[in-house]
């Protein structure tokens, strides 16, 4: 995805956000394509539907390996060094539960946190376009690919809404 | 008065911005006391642990009682972040991020005490479990070993539930400011664009930590309890240890953070942010942990008096009728008598009110770890084998040296990263507390 | 081990025996008075009746070696451990001093190195050359000398014999004068310290605790009618 391709706008208010949406939707560009950039979460509004990631579900998948792993960690690890224990258990439940249910609960925090980077993205390579003005309480709205026949006439119906930027 | 989105983000990017010469003083200052501290340590380190005053039977101290009394700080960034945000209650929005610098920060520091009392500290890694040639292994039945677990644990949980939210906010430093530190920021953001994809991940990602950290954190002081309840020593072989630590470590660090929050609105002027209306929810907050902390520490008493059994009542005395008792009745005044009134009357509950109520509590619960650790070591079954405790200046140093410490790194903190979250306030203006969304702002 | 209260005088020969036996250090007037001293066993001394006819009473207290002890699971680096003939082990070169087992001894019996310890010259010629010398940070408690345990184990080994009754000797069972002290196999039930446990005489120090000691304390009356 090039950004030379794309086309954004700028908008002051959620209301010409969602007129540009609207007139990005009805000029053909598909819902998944069209990105909303802006500097605080925009929770009443729905403009794009973002993929769910099953991010709960990987977080308990998270901590299922944590688990395991320190439960492993306790037993199989005391059972294994020559600990001379005089009679005495070496594996007891009790405590290894204890030392099982952090390290699940951190293989669920390291999990969601990585999830959380992978899905966001954050990290990534592509270059998804920026503009200063958007931590200034503006909001971006547009798509990196714009067909090239469509684009003059979307250039006029956006410069309408706000400041346009390619 | 309601500002703008534009004039919330100036005033709150403005202490990261500048740095009056106020504030360089002020750290300079606290570095000093914390350099005072740790020389008095590697004295300690290089001399022996025996220049502390710790003796034979009351092998734990200063060191201990400071350990528990910074990790029951540590709970507030959990309580008012995690709780508040799953319950929306939206007065959370500008101190999220207070209460969770002051989590890190005081695990940062409570988790250097097991160090710093240590007989042979440059042996501490022992207890991490990493294959040798020694046959070492950490011994997993011992609550210190949960302890390095559970810590680690709430350690990572709280820096990535502090380093989440804050990477919008790095953004817009990076977006406003020039330089080096535009470069830092960019950084540090990690790249974020603010798609609605990136936010709705966020949100999810934030969801989820709050609901794990909160079994986290309730772990870990539960397991910081159990290294006193573990053992058969009169008064510390008790089940209430576990809630009564729990509660005393919210309690303590509700207190902490209106300190704080009182610091930092009189030094950065952040006086519309951390308004009156977040003080009077939080004395709210702290008069019902005040009360169920009262209510915990009768429950155990009377229970030790109505059993009756030798060994217990002779400790229960010792801190109620012997040379403890006035500790004993400061402690109950300051977490209990004195702090009732000035938050359940509302007249009082005011920013001064809550702040006197605050400083009290955290004094007297220092006073309560001290007082459950050192009364039971001095009298234990044997008399012939009873003792007395007092400090050194070792212990007191170092004992000052990290509340110094705590203000030190909470400065730095304020210069690095906004102290209130700035997309959480803005948020908040675009949306009231009442759910409709076209209030304007 | 069994240890006959009525005929203990409190002379305290075991605790000079135990100190020069087992390298204990001597801490000096100052440390003494914060109570650090380090002996391995001690002789608690009460009073019974008001002047000018008080009974006193000598109860020595060493490592009870238990079999529930309540220090060996708190250990973080299993430095107190229990080993396969029932004993209390420390593991000098593992503690890091934490300093937990010794809260969690009812009976207040081990001791902690709080400087490295020092033997002025030519004291230091007097050390056994059997038992280590504890670095500053590491706790220490009455082994029941397991250094002449073990010796007596090999040199019995070597003679393919088993151990005999009164080998090996703990250094306080030897200096006994009156012989209140008597070591022996609780395993064997002829031998003198099994018999003496089963003594109508006998009981545990704070046996109510569970900790399940190994040293039965025998007198003809208790006390004060308070301890088990």
């Amino acid at each position: 995805m090039n950004s030379e391709n794309g086309i954004y706008v700028l908008c002051s208010e959620p209301d010409s956000t969602e007129k540009a949406v609207n007139a990005l939707l009805s000029a053909g560009v598909p819902r998944s394509e069209i990105v909303v950039i802006s500097s605080e979460p925009l929770e009443q509004y729905r403009f794009v539907d973002t993929p769910k990631v099953r991010m709960p579900w990987l977080a308990a998948c998270g901590a299922i390996l944590g688990g395991t792993a320190g439960f492993l960690l306790a037993s199989l690890t005391q059972k294994s060094y020559p600990i001379p224990t005089g009679g005495m258990p070496v594996v007891t439940l009790w405590t290894d539960g204890i030392i099982t249910y952090e390290l699940a609960m951190l293989g669920a925090i390291v999990t969601t946190s990585v999830v959380f980077l992978v899905a966001a993205p954050l990290l990534s390579r592509n270059r998804l376009p920026y503009d200063p003005q958007v931590s200034k309480g503006k909001v971006m709205v547009g798509t990196n690919s714009v067909p090239d026949a469509l684009r003059n006439r979307m250039t006029e119906i956006l410069k309408a809404i706000g400041e346009v930027r390619l | 008065m309601v500002k703008t989105a534009d004039e919330v983000q100036r005033d709150l990017l403005r202490p990261v911005v500048e740095t009056p010469r106020r504030a360089v003083s002020a750290m300079v200052g606290l570095a000093l006391v914390v350099l005072a501290g740790f020389s008095a340590w590697m004295y300690q380190v290089y001399t022996g642990i025996g220049v502390a005053g710790i003796d034979r039977p009351v092998f734990w101290g200063f060191y201990i009682t400071n350990f528990v009394f910074w990790i029951g700080i540590s709970h507030a960034g959990t309580l008012i972040s995690a709780i508040l945000r799953l319950s929306n209650a939206t007065w959370r929005r500008p101190i999220t991020r207070c209460a969770e610098v002051i989590t890190v920060f005081a695990l940062l520091i409570g988790a250097m005490f097991p160090l710093i009392h240590l007989g042979r500290p440059w042996l501490a890694f022992w207890l991490a479990p990493y294959p040798n040639q020694r046959g070492l292994w950490p011994n997993y039945r011992s609550p210190l070993v949960w302890d390095f677990f559970a810590i680690n644990t709430y350690l990572i949980g709280s820096l990535i539930f502090l380093l989440l939210p804050t990477i919008p906010d790095f953004a817009l430093l990076r977006d406003n400011l020039s330089g080096w530190r535009r470069k830092f920021y960019a950084v540090l953001c990690l790249g974020w664009r603010g798609t609605q994809r990136q936010w709705r991940q966020l949100e999810s990602a934030m969801h989820i930590m709050a609901i794990l950290i909160i079994p986290v954190a309730v772990s870990v002081h539960t397991i910081v309890s159990w290294d006193f309840a573990m053992t058969p020593v009169p008064m510390w072989h008790s089940t209430i240890f576990a809630p009564y630590f729990v509660v005393g470590a919210i309690f303590s660090g509700i207190a902490a953070l209106i300190i704080a929050m009182v610091f930092l609105r009189s030094s950065l002027h952040l006086e519309e942010y951390l308004n009156p209306r977040c003080f009077d929810n939080l004395g709210k907050l702290l008069l019902v942990m005040s009360l169920l902390w009262f209510y915990f520490l009768f429950a155990e008493r009377l229970t030790t008096w109505y059993g009756n059994t030798r060994s217990e009542v002779a400790v229960l005395w010792l801190t109620m009728r012997g040379p403890y008792r006035d500790l004993f009745w400061v402690m109950v005044g300051c977490n209990f008598v004195f702090p009732f009134p000035l938050l359940a009357i509302k007249k009082l509950r005011t920013i001064t009110g809550t702040f006197l109520a605050s400083v009290t509590v955290v004094i007297g619960m220092w006073i309560e770890r001290y007082l459950i650790i050192v009364p039971s070591l001095s009298r234990k079954f044997l008399p012939y084998a009873w003792g007395t405790y007092r400090p050194t200046w070792v212990e007191i140093t170092i004992t000052g040296a990290t509340f110094c410490a705590m203000a030190l790194l909470y400065l730095l903190f304020s210069k690095v990263v906004p102290v209130v979250s700035i997309w959480e306030v803005k948020a908040g203006l675009r949306v009231p507390s009442s759910a409709s969304m076209d209030e304007s702002s | 081990m069994a240890v006959d209260l009525d005929r203990c005088t409190g002379c305290a020969a075991c605790v000079i025996a135990c100190q020069a036996e087992n390298n204990v250090p001597t801490v000096g007037e100052e440390a003494a008075g914060k109570n650090r001293a380090m002996h391995w066993i001690r002789i608690e001394r009460y009073y019974q009746g008001e002047f000018p006819n008080p009974r006193v009473k000598f109860r020595p207290v060493l490592c009870q070696q238990c079999d529930n002890a309540p220090c060996e699971p708190v250990c973080p680096t299993y430095a107190s451990y229990h080993t396969s003939e029932g004993l209390n082990g420390q593991v000098y070169n593992r503690c890091i001093g934490t300093r937990y087992c010794a809260n969690a001894c009812p009976y207040t019996v081990r001791t902690f190195n709080f400087f490295n310890p020092f033997w002025d010259k030519p004291l230091h010629l007097q050390l056994n050359p059997d038992v280590s010398v504890r670095q500053v940070g590491v706790m220490e408690k009455c082994t029941f000398c397991v250094q002449r345990i073990k010796a007596s184990e090999i040199q019995a080994r070597a003679e393919n014999r088993e151990l005999r009754e009164g080998e090996p000797t703990p250094a306080c069972v030897q200096s006994c004068a009156p012989k209140a002290l008597v070591f022996g196999d609780l395993n064997d039930p002829e031998s003198e310290v099994s018999r003496l446990a089963r003594s109508p005489r006998g009981a545990k120090l704070l046996g109510e605790l569970g900790t399940r000691p190994k040293i039965t304390y025998l007198e003809r009356e208790s006390w004060d009618g308070q301890n088990s």
